[in-house]
């Protein structure tokens, strides 16, 4: 018979399957006859980049950077309207990811080097 | 009762973590777009503020744990999202590449394609594994979901017996 034990995580995984099968149920019944073509569409926005812009890379292009292109400047001047709050949130965020990403490398590194001995 | 601090870290990064993934998920490709309605945009901000969190949650855990080697403190931290075996080393090592590549896409999206291509392909496949992972986390450690905890009824019996 099932493990008592494991009583629990059967209760959760009965009612995440519920809500997973609601949920799909839900999606393809209100989307019926709007499923285009899955070419492009059906991949994901990981695989779709890899194919487009790193299919032949090299250890350079990884590393070097590029002019800016037409587009992206096009898409740095639309953010520029935003409002003021996102602004400020951006600068934030990003503030916090580049000041503490050298200190979270440094720790991992100090922590591999005492926990390997 | 007391709460330890690796018990409130453990759950704000599970919050952090499970809120990332559904709008990490969103904006992966159409195939996941309902997840959030196709509101990508809404996804996208949500994405950068809660990541900024976890840089902020997992750098908080990086400076306890190397403030307990300092001190040469050896005891376990059950509840702890890092460390030195088992899923805690699993869960360290694919949080440092998630906050190394999703930084190499915050950086590189206007600069260098190929480095934003290739980190979002790493950063996109490790959330497959991840996920996977969690729910067979969640399996393993489902005696936990039993709180405030009971005592062990069979550890009893072991130590009346050695009596």
């Amino acid at each position: 018979m099932l493990d008592k034990k494991k009583h629990h995580f059967l209760q959760l995984v009965v009612i995440f399957g519920a809500i997973t099968l609601l949920t799909l149920l839900f999606a393809w019944g209100s989307r019926e006859g709007t499923t285009s073509s899955m070419g492009m569409m059906g991949q994901s926005m990981g695989s779709m980049m890899q194919s487009m812009h790193a299919k032949n890379v090299t250890i350079s292009d990884l590393i070097k950077q590029q002019e800016q292109t037409e587009m992206s400047s096009g898409m740095s001047s639309h953010h520029e309207s935003g409002s003021m709050s996102i602004k400020i949130s951006h600068y934030l965020t990003t503030g916090i990811i580049i000041v503490l990403l050298p200190f979270i490398i440094a720790g991992a590194v100090f922590l591999g080097i005492v926990w390997w001995k | 009762m007391s709460v330890r601090f690796d018990f409130i870290i453990h759950w704000l990064w599970t919050i952090v973590f499970a809120l990332l993934t559904l709008s990490g998920l969103a904006m992966a490709g159409a195939k996941y777009g309902w997840v959030l309605n196709y509101d990508i945009a809404s996804a996208d901000y949500v994405h950068r503020v809660l990541a900024a969190i976890y840089v902020l949650l997992t750098f908080i855990s990086i400076a306890y744990e190397v403030i307990r080697a300092v001190r040469y403190e050896e005891k376990k931290l059950g509840w702890f999202i890092i460390g030195k075996s088992g899923y805690q080393l699993f869960t360290f090592i694919t949080t440092l590449i998630f906050i190394i590549t999703g930084a190499i896409i915050w950086v590189c999206m206007d600069s260098n394609m190929s480095a934003t291509a290739f980190a979002l392909y790493i950063h996109e496949k490790l959330t497959y594994i991840v996920v996977a992972s969690v729910i067979w986390h969640i399996y393993v450690k489902c005696h936990a979901l039993l709180w405030p905890k009971k005592p062990n009824t069979t550890d009893k019996k072991n130590v009346a017996g050695t009596k």
